[in-house]
C-alpha cells in the first residue's frame, strides 16, 4: 500500500502515472487473488479495509484513468521523452485493463447475485439474515470486503462506461444494483457524490425523461438534507461540503433541463414543488430560455449540458507507438486531425445528441400543448393559426400553402403524441401522457388530460364530468378549479369544491356527494397543512 | 416494446451469451456479431443490443473498424423510430485519427450527415419529406449501396409512419396516409392496409384505424391510495384543538 497514492491530483510526472498503475494492479491482483476465510489452507488471514478505503481505492483508479486519457489525448504539447514513454506504454490505462480490473471484481464478489437473493427473500418474506445469505453464494460474497468492493466496482463500472459514452451498457450493469440501494448506500458514505454527475444525463437519452426526473428529485432531497446537516459531525471537512454543494448544483441544473424537456402537465412533473422552485432560482434564466424554444433555447440547453457532464474521454490513445502516424497526426492542421465527422465541430459528440432530441421535443409543443389545454375539440384550422403556422386573415387561406400549413400542424400533433409517451426503465408500462385523437373528417381533434394521481383530482374530474352535463356554461369555472388545485392553491379550491357539492344542483348526486365530501375535507386538511382550513372543511362536511 | 428491445425473440442464446456477457469485449467474436448482423439485415430483424456491441468493440479495437458494418447499423436503427436507438449507435462513434489503412476513404463522414438528417425529418414525423429527402438524387449513393442490400429497409419506415398515425388518428384520409406511407397508388395502399386489418369506408377516402390503447379517449387516472383512515389521525387531532 506504500506506494498507492490515494490522492493523485498532481500528475506532473508520467513516471508517477504508469507506477500508479502498476501499484494498482498489484494491489487488485492481491485482492482478487487471495483466498478466502474458508479456503485458507496458508493461515493467511482473510484481507480486511476500511470501507472508505475501498471506496477511495476504486475511485482513484478510475480518477486517474479519466485524467491520464485526456492528458493523452492531446497531441502536441509533449515532450520527446514523454512521447517514448507513451510509445512503450500502450497497453498501460487502456480501457481494457480498467474493465479487466472492475469485471472480474464484479464477478468474484457475485454482488449482483447476491442482490437478487436478497431480494427474493425479501420477496418471499424469509427469515435468513443477510449474512446467510451471502454464505450461501460464496465464500467471497461472505467477505465484506468483497462484498463492498463489488459494490463501488458496479457504480465504477458505471462511471467508465458513461465516460465513454456508452449510455446503454451504464444502466444495465446498475440493472441489479438499482437507484434505491444505490442512495442508501451513497447517503452513508458521502463521498459518492463525487460519482453522481456521471450517470444523470444517460437517463435523458434513454427517452426515460419522468424516470430521470424522479430519480433527480429524490436525490436532490438527500443533498439538501445534507446541506442542512452542515457544522454537524462527520462534515467538518470543508472540501467535503463544497463537493456537495457542487454536484448539487449540477444536478439541479440537470432537474431544469429534464423539467423543460418534459411536456409540462404530464404526470410526475409537478412531483416537487421546492426542487422546481429551487430550480427557478438558480436556473430561471436558462430556464425560460429552453421553454421558449427557438435557437436561444439550444444554446441554453448546451450551456447547461457542457456543465453537467463529465468530461467525456476517447476509448483508445493516439498511435503513440507508431511514430509515423504520430508525425502526420502533428503535421496536419487540427481540424483533419481531429476526427473528420461533423461532430468534430463540438467538444464531445454528445452535444448534438442531446440537441437533436431538445429540438424535436421543445419547439412549438410547449405552446401547442397550452392550446389543448383550453379546448376540448378544436379544428386544425384554428390550431395551425394559432401556431402561427400561417396566417388567418390572409385572403387567400384555401392556397397550396395553407394546406400545407395545416399538414404541419398534424405532423406536429404526431410528435407531441409520440414525446407525450414515455417508457419507464424495465417494464413496458405506459406513464399516461396526454390523450388526443383526431378524427380526419370534420378535422376536430379531441383533447382529453390525463389527470394525475391524487383522489380529489379524480374526484374533481369525476364533478367536472356531471357538471358539464348539467351546466355547460359552468365548465369554464371548474376547469378553473382544476387547475388552480395543480397550481398548489389547493385547499381553497377544495373548498370551493364543497360548496358545490353542497350546492343543490348536485341533489341528484347527493349520496355521492356524502361519500366523497368526508374524504376531501380530510385531503384538504392535510394539503393546506393549515389547521383552520380542515376544520372548516370538516364543518363543511358535517352540514351535509 | 421494452422487453423485446432488451432480449428480441429472434436472438440466439449465442448472441445472448455474447452480449449480455463479458465477452462482448473479445475483439476476436466482432466476425459472429458482424455476421449476425447482416442476417438481421437479409431477414428483416432488429436486435439494438448486439449492434451496440459490435460498436463497443469498433470503440475499443480500431482496426477492427468497417465503415460498411458501421452504417448499415445507423440505417437499421433507422427503423426503430422515435426509440432513441439512432443516438445510441452514434454516441459510442467516438474520435478516431483518419484511417490510412483503408484502401477507399471512409465513406461515414459523408453519410453520417445524411443519416442524421434522414433520422430527424423521421423523428419530428415528417414523414412526407422524409420520403422526398430519401428519393433525392443526392442520396443515391445511400440508396444504392445500402439501403437497397437491407430488407424491407421501406417497410421499417413505413412502420415507424404507421406507429405514429396508429396513436393520433382514429381515421385519417387516404391521400395523407399515402403521401406518409409513399404508396401513391390506390392499390397498393390498399394492399399494405388489408395486411394491417384496417378497413377503408365505403367511399374508400377514409381509413378506419381500430381502437388501440393510445388513440382512445379516455381519462387516464393515475391512482394514488391514501386511504381516509390513514388521516384518521390528523383529523382527530384539528378536531380536538377546535
Amino acid at each position: 500500500m506504500v506506494g498507492f497514492s490515494l490522492a493523485l491530483n498532481v500528475l506532473d510526472i508520467i513516471d508517477d502515472r504508469f507506477h500508479s498503475y502498476e501499484n494498482s494492479c498489484e494491489l487488485f491482483n492481491y485482492l482478487l487473488n487471495s483466498p478466502s476465510s474458508t479456503e485458507d489452507d496458508s493461515g493467511e488471514p482473510a484481507p480486511v479495509l476500511p470501507e472508505q478505503w475501498l471506496w477511495d481505492i476504486i475511485d482513484d483508479f478510475i480518477y486517474q484513468f479519466q485524467v491520464l486519457c485526456s492528458w493523452r489525448s492531446k497531441i502536441k504539447s509533449k515532450s520527446d521523452d514523454e512521447l517514448m514513454m507513451l510509445a512503450d506504454g500502450t497497453g498501460v490505462w487502456s480501457s481494457y485493463s480498467v474493465l479487466n480490473v472492475l469485471y472480474p471484481l464484479i464477478q468474484k464478489s457475485k454482488i449482483n447475485e447476491y442482490i437478487l437473493a436478497l431480494k427474493e427473500e425479501q420477496v418471499k418474506g424469509g427469515s435468513r439474515t443477510a449474512e446467510e445469505i451471502a454464505n450461501s453464494i460464496s465464500p467471497y460474497t461472505a467477505l465484506p470486503l468483497y462484498r463492498t468492493l463489488g459494490y463501488f466496482s458496479v457504480l465504477g463500472l458505471l462511471r467508465v462506461h458513461v465516460l465513454l459514452g456508452d449510455f446503454t451498457l451504464g444502466l444495465k450493469v446498475m440493472d441489479q444494483i438499482g437507484e434505491f440501494r444505490w442512495l442508501r448506500l451513497w447517503c452513508q458514505i458521502q463521498q459518492i457524490i463525487s460519482y453522481r454527475p456521471p450517470s444523470p444525463p444517460s437517463n435523458p437519452y434513454l427517452n426515460t425523461l419522468l424516470y430521470a426526473i424522479r430519480t433527480f428529485v429524490t436525490v436532490l432531497n438527500s443533498f439538501q438534507r445534507m446541506q442542512r446537516m452542515h457544522g454537524y459531525a462527520g462534515y467538518e471537512r470543508m472540501d467535503q461540503y463544497d463537493q456537495i454543494a457542487k454536484t448539487a448544483d449540477r444536478t439541479l441544473a440537470l432537474y431544469a433541463m429534464c423539467h423543460s424537456l418534459v411536456l409540462p402537465g404530464s404526470p410526475f412533473t409537478r412531483l416537487d414543488d421546492t426542487i422546481t422552485n429551487t430550480a427557478k432560482e438558480r436556473y430561471g434564466e436558462q430556464m425560460g430560455r429552453m421553454s421558449k424554444g427557438e435557437s436561444d433555447a439550444l444554446v441554453a440547453f448546451e450551456e447547461l449540458f457542457l456543465y453537467t457532464c463529465p468530461k467525456f474521454i476517447n476509448a483508445n490513445s493516439p498511435p503513440y507507438d507508431d511514430p509515423e502516424a504520430i508525425a502526420l497526426m502533428l503535421s496536419a492542421d487540427q481540424e483533419s486531425a481531429r476526427f473528420v465527422c461533423f461532430l468534430a465541430a463540438h467538444h464531445y459528440p454528445q452535444i448534438p445528441l442531446i440537441v437533436t432530441s431538445v429540438s424535436s421535443s421543445c419547439p412549438q409543443l410547449h405552446s401547442l400543448r397550452s392550446f389543448l389545454h383550453l379546448y376540448t375539440s378544436l379544428t386544425t384550422e384554428k390550431l395551425t393559426s394559432f401556431l402561427d403556422l400561417a396566417k388567418i386573415g390572409e385572403a387567400d387561406r384555401e392556397s397550396v400553402e395553407g394546406t400545407e400549413a395545416e399538414e404541419e400542424a398534424i405532423q406536429e400533433m404526431m410528435v407531441f403524441k409520440q414525446s407525450s409517451k414515455s417508457l419507464s426503465r424495465m417494464v413496458p408500462a405506459r406513464l399516461g401522457g396526454q390523450q388526443l385523437i383526431q378524427h380526419c373528417h370534420p378535422r376536430v381533434k379531441h383533447i382529453i388530460d390525463s389527470t394525475s394521481s391524487s383522489r380529489w383530482m379524480r374526484a374533481m374530474a369525476l364533478m367536472t364530468v356531471f357538471y358539464e352535463e348539467k351546466e355547460s356554461r359552468s365548465k369554464l369555472p371548474m376547469k378553473l378549479y382544476l387547475y388552480s388545485v395543480t397550481n398548489r392553491n389547493v385547499s381553497s379550491s377544495l373548498l370551493h369544491l364543497l360548496q358545490i357539492y353542497c350546492s343543490p344542483h348536485s341533489e341528484k348526486h347527493c349520496s355521492f356527494a356524502l361519500e366523497k365530501a368526508s374524504e376531501v375535507a380530510a385531503i384538504a386538511a392535510v394539503a393546506s397543512g393549515s389547521q383552520d382550513a380542515a376544520v372548516a372543511a370538516l364543518a363543511e362536511a358535517m352540514r351535509l | 416494446m421494452a422487453t423485446s428491445w432488451i432480449s428480441p425473440p429472434t436472438r440466439t442464446e449465442l448472441i445472448e451469451n455474447l452480449v449480455s456477457g463479458v465477452d462482448r469485449y473479445n475483439p476476436s467474436n466482432v466476425g459472429i456479431l458482424e455476421d449476425y448482423l447482416y442476417h438481421q439485415i437479409r431477414s428483416q430483424e432488429y436486435d439494438c443490443l448486439a449492434n451496440l456491441a459490435i460498436l463497443k468493440l469498433y470503440q475499443f479495437n480500431p482496426d477492427l473498424y468497417n465503415p460498411d458494418v458501421a452504417i448499415n447499423i445507423l440505417i437499421k436503427a433507422l427503423g426503430a423510430c422515435p426509440l432513441p436507438d439512432f443516438n445510441l449507435c452514434i454516441s459510442l462513434l467516438d474520435e478516431r485519427p483518419p484511417n490510412a489503412s483503408l484502401d477507399e476513404p471512409d465513406p461515414l463522414p459523408s453519410l453520417l450527415p445524411v443519416l442524421h438528417g434522414l433520422h430527424h425529418l423521421l423523428y419530428r414525423c415528417r414523414f412526407p419529406a422524409f420520403w422526398r429527402a430519401y428519393r433525392s438524387e443526392q442520396l443515391d449513393t445511400l440508396r444504392d449501396n445500402y439501403t437497397v442490400e437491407c430488407a424491407g429497409f421501406e417497410d421499417s419506415i413505413r412502420d415507424v409512419v404507421i406507429r405514429a398515425v396508429k396513436s393520433t388518428f382514429t381515421r385519417i384520409g387516404t391521400d395523407r396516409l399515402g403521401t406518409y406511407l409513399d404508396l401513391h397508388s390506390p392499390e397498393s395502399l390498399k394492399v399494405y392496409i388489408d395486411k394491417l386489418g384496417w378497413t377503408l369506408n365505403s367511399e374508400g377516402t377514409v381509413v378506419n384505424i381500430p381502437p388501440n390503447p393510445d388513440n382512445q379517449i379516455e381519462a387516464i387516472v393515475v391512482q394514488e391510495n391514501i386511504k381516509l383512515p390513514q388521516l384518521s389521525k390528523v383529523i382527530s387531532q384539528a378536531a380536538v384543538k377546535a
